[in-house]
């Protein structure tokens, strides 16, 4: 159970610059939901995404997470609680480490690091089995260095380091957006996959409109650095990618956001 | 090349083979470009020559050496990771803060002889061997160790968050490892190894000198940049560190053979060290840049020739 209660950050405080990335922010995610986010540019989305993976402090506001009050927690303390997978393939792993170096330190998330052995032996029967499912192969690619792989692999590979231990809170920032379409709705599988195996509480941040439709349990739209519209299942799957951007047109002309930044979300 | 600068020089790369390693884990490991080495170098010597000045054992010695280039280090990863000044001024004014250390350790004198008193050399010495040979025994032992060692760690969690650390900070820490404490433990560690140098070359030349660590991050990294390039980069852990040591070895015979060179009137003096081995840096940087270029040409050359 993840609440975010009146969430507030501003970026450049007395300056004319001042921007308020979120305003009073209000959200509540119940275990094993998957909610997609969507917004236009300065929304405020990527601000709440580096709040609660602790990048950021806020101004004022809680950050509560399965009882717990993480929100002035340093990035390392949340990494107990948190997972994430960031939108460059790139970013998520180690090039120059093998497959299973990634994955034993992904094994190790939120614990000490101390002077055992870095991979243990009995472990890599459980990477093997983790990655089995993918049909990629890499099972079989254990020793193999990172940087061999595609993106596309990269970032399924990343996605299991993510959920290799189950964490509290799985946070997806436009993972497959540097993805072609084939491949990104293949990742998107594998995502709804891990969630409903493992009813992963998840906040999922997207450009795609037809994503944001299509998968997770819940849409919300920010504008503003506030939720703008919050559609529930039933409501979530009347819509239409058009419906979705009238709603989106309507919602930029009330905060004044201008008519062409909220285009490129089409 | 005469049977006594051969092993003078195979002595001289075995002991900064040592630094060279300390070198490699900051430049190459942790992507963190570290000059605190300068001043380590003399500080383990002067360390290391106080203390067998004022009678502990030699071997003893090498402890508070190593101890005192630890915090050297972990000062430098301390201004960097915690206070956030950039990682090559921090350990600018590590180094030159350590110039005034390294004399207020030594009393307040630019150099310490130990001609006349124990070193590590005297046992191997009693046993009928030159100080040169004496030297390269002891100094093959402690780079087996430190290679053994820290292909050890390489495989340990606290290594891979290490390596991790240098490669991805932004995952590792995102996999819950505080890169502060890896960036301060790892440039620690590396100028422990560079002190522990600089105390093996105190006491097997019988001097310790304020001005020993000048260039000793050229020369470290002319030792891994030449391993790197006879050896090729991406290896497994154990074969880039011998591959240092290699390096440091190779760069050793290769500065001993220029020094003997003459060309007319003009030979080289020692003192031109620095700036032959700065140019030799340069060059085996270049070289793998050199080899690419040489490779697109070729293939925009076939592309012509088929076309």
């Amino acid at each position: 159970m993840l609440e975010i209660r009146e969430l507030s950050k501003a970026f450049g405080r007395g300056t004319v610059s001042e921007v308020q990335a979120l305003s009073r922010f209000n959200l509540a995610v119940a275990d094993g939901e998957l909610i997609s986010i969507i917004g236009s540019n300065g929304s405020g989305k990527s601000t709440l995404m580096s709040c609660l993976a602790g990048a950021h402090l806020p101004d004022s506001g809680a950050i509560i997470l399965n009882q717990e009050d993480i929100t002035t927690w340093p990035e390392h303390k949340r990494a107990s609680l948190i997972s994430r997978v960031f939108q460059d393939p790139l970013s998520g792993t180690c090039a120059a480490m093998t497959v299973e170096e990634n994955l034993a330190l992904a094994h190790r998330r939120g614990r000490p690091r101390g002077f055992r052995r870095g991979i243990a032996r009995e472990e890599r029967e459980l990477f093997r089995a983790a990655l089995a499912p993918l049909g990629l192969g890499l099972e079989k690619r254990l020793t193999d260095q990172v940087g061999l792989l595609s993106g596309g692999q990269r970032q399924a590979l990343t996605l299991i380091m993510a959920t290799l231990i189950r964490p509290a809170l799985l946070l997806l920032d436009e993972h497959t957006a540097a993805q072609d379409p084939k491949t990104a709705s293949r990742t998107m599988s594998l995502t709804m996959d891990l969630v409903e195996k493992n009813r992963l509480t998840t906040l999922m941040i997207t450009h795609n409109l037809a994503q944001a439709i299509d998968y997770g349990h819940r849409l919300v739209m920010m504008g503003q650095g506030r939720v703008f519209w919050d559609f529930p299942a039933e409501e979530k799957a009347r819509l239409t990618v058009k419906s979705l951007l009238e709603r989106f047109l309507e919602a930029s002309r009330e905060t004044g956001v201008g008519l062409s930044d909220s285009l490129l979300l089409a | 090349m005469s049977f006594y600068a051969f092993f003078g020089a195979i002595n001289q790369g075995l002991v900064y083979g040592l630094m060279a390693l300390g070198v490699f884990l900051t430049f190459r490991v942790l992507d963190f470009p570290d000059l605190t080495v300068d001043g380590s170098l003399p500080l383990g010597a002067a360390v290391s020559a106080m203390c067998v000045l004022s009678g502990v054992d030699p071997y003893l010695s090498l402890i508070p050496a190593f101890l005192a280039g630890f915090l050297a280090g972990a000062i430098t990863g301390f201004l960097s990771a915690k206070l956030g000044i950039l990682h090559l001024l921090a350990s600018i004014l590590t180094m030159s803060a350590l110039y005034s250390i390294n004399l207020r350790v030594m009393g307040n004198r630019p150099n310490l002889s130990l001609i006349g008193q124990d070193s590590v050399l005297t046992p191997l010495r009693e046993w009928g061997l030159s100080s040169t040979l004496a030297g390269v025994a002891l100094f093959l032992v402690a780079i087996i160790l430190a290679v053994a060692f820290l292909a050890w760690l390489s495989r340990t969690e606290f290594g891979q968050a290490l390596q991790a650390t240098g490669e991805n900070p932004r995952m590792i820490t995102s996999l819950g490892v505080n890169i502060k404490v890896t960036i301060i433990l790892g440039v620690g560690l590396s100028n422990a190894l560079v002190a522990l140098t600089g105390a093996f070359v105190a006491q097997s030349q019988g001097l310790a000198d304020v001005s020993l660590g000048v260039g000793t991050i050229v020369v470290g990294l002319a030792s891994v940049v030449v391993g790197e390039t006879l050896f090729g980069g991406r290896r497994s852990m154990p074969i880039r560190l011998v591959a240092v040591v290699l390096g440091s070895i190779i760069y050793r015979l290769a500065v001993a053979l220029a020094l003997r060179l003459k060309i007319g009137s003009f030979s080289f003096n020692p003192s031109d060290l620095n700036l032959i081995t700065s140019i030799l840096v340069v060059g085996a940087l270049m070289f793998p840049r050199l080899r690419k270029a040489q490779a697109a040409s070729r293939a925009q050359a076939g592309k012509m020739n088929r076309a």
